[in-house]
């Protein structure tokens, strides 16, 4: 990738619709994180879980303005991968070891399924699950899409502005209540606001 | 406390329309007893928003590059298979890069001969391979060259004619 893409994709990337980017980085990384984390004792699934999660935490990068370009977009993502498959070996280590000790006192025991890669984007999914499809929509659509009040107006049903105002705002307590009971989920995403 | 109003300035801050310090006194004006967390959570919510949407973005591209089967690259399908297979192209990958030095080696001993010696041992060469039909003995000649320290020659010869491979055994 040379310098001319590199800032292009990084542009597109701060737009409201990134699937383009997003494909382009698919094609030219997701074979080497592939690589690495069956290399590294994974599978196919865990390393599209990881890419996933890499590409995420990329993008979010790339939004906030926190890419300083001082290594390339591969270094970079690459990293990311290695690090979050890193922290994810750990986790199944601890839970083996876990485990283990917990064999040695109770021979009843059984064993849970074969783990998969615990990932942020599932606790945000489980959020997105509990507030319901219109508070979904509404919420995406302010915050994500950047829309204003008048253009969901004339997304949705209401009768005017305030009312609209007032959905979104119920909506957004909702999805604060479910955020404040993930402790690890709002700890993450905090942590990403306030630390480089 | 009206949370349309709250969340208005949470917005307006959120979005650099106002800053930490004037959103902090409006917000206490409205009775929020913790600012800062009030702060925090919001722009955590907005954080969770922003990437439930980018996360949207990428399960979309996901499924399709999934569908595509673009990322099953043989070499990285099964755990066992693809250690060996990556074993493998790294022996090859080192193999190859023996023979380029060895190539390299080559290229530079060949280069380190003397003016026209390359020429001269070519020509010997040529005129060994083309008398040895009516030579008593080519192989002789072919030997004396080998003894004498002519090896480009004797070298180039069994190159040059795939038959002079019949010299080697008599080599000493």
């Amino acid at each position: 990738m040379n310098a001319a893409n590199h800032q292009q994709l990084l542009l597109a990337l701060q737009q409201p619709n990134i699937d383009q980017p997003v494909a382009e980085l698919y094609r030219q990384f997701h074979p080497s994180v592939l690589a690495m984390v069956i290399a590294q004792g994974g599978t196919e699934e865990d390393a599209n879980d990881v890419f996933q999660d890499s590409m995420l935490s990329f993008v979010q990068t790339v939004k906030a303005g926190k890419f300083r370009g001082e290594s390339s977009i591969k270094t970079f993502f690459i990293s990311i991968a290695r690090h979050l498959w890193m922290n994810e070996l750990r986790s199944r280590q601890r839970r083996q070891q876990r485990h283990e000790n917990y064999m040695q006192t109770n021979d009843q025991w059984q064993a849970p399924p074969a783990g998969s890669v615990v990932c942020q984007s599932k606790g945000i999914e489980t959020v997105f699950e509990h507030i319901g499809e219109v508070c979904r929509q509404l919420l995406l659509g302010f915050y994500f899409e950047k829309k204003s009040m008048r253009q969901l107006l004339d997304q949705f049903s209401y009768d005017n502005e305030q009312v609209l105002r007032n959905k979104k705002s119920k909506c957004l307590k909702k999805a604060k209540e479910l955020l404040a009971s993930d402790t690890l989920l709002t700890e993450s995403l905090k942590s990403q606001l306030y630390h480089e | 406390m009206n949370d349309v109003q709250i969340d208005t300035v949470l917005d307006e801050l959120a979005a650099g329309r106002l800053s930490e310090q004037e959103a902090g006194s409006m917000l206490t004006g409205m009775g929020v007893a913790n600012v800062t967390e009030a702060i925090r959570l919001h722009q955590a919510a907005v954080q969770l928003v922003e990437q439930y949407g980018t996360l949207q973005s990428i399960k979309r591209v996901r499924l399709q590059y999934e569908a595509t089967g673009i990322q099953t690259a043989p070499a990285a399908k099964a755990s066992t298979g693809s250690v060996v297979s990556l074993l493998a192209r790294r022996v090859m990958q080192a193999a190859a890069a023996i023979l380029l030095l060895a190539g390299a080696w080559g290229l530079y001993s060949v280069g380190s001969y003397s003016n026209g010696q390359m020429l001269a041992d070519m020509q010997t060469a040529y005129s060994l391979n083309t008398s040895r039909a009516g030579a008593a003995q080519p192989e002789d000649e072919l030997v004396a060259a080998f003894r004498a320290g002519n090896y480009s020659a004797t070298v180039a010869a069994w190159l040059l004619h795939p038959a002079a491979n019949c010299f080697w055994p008599a080599m000493p």
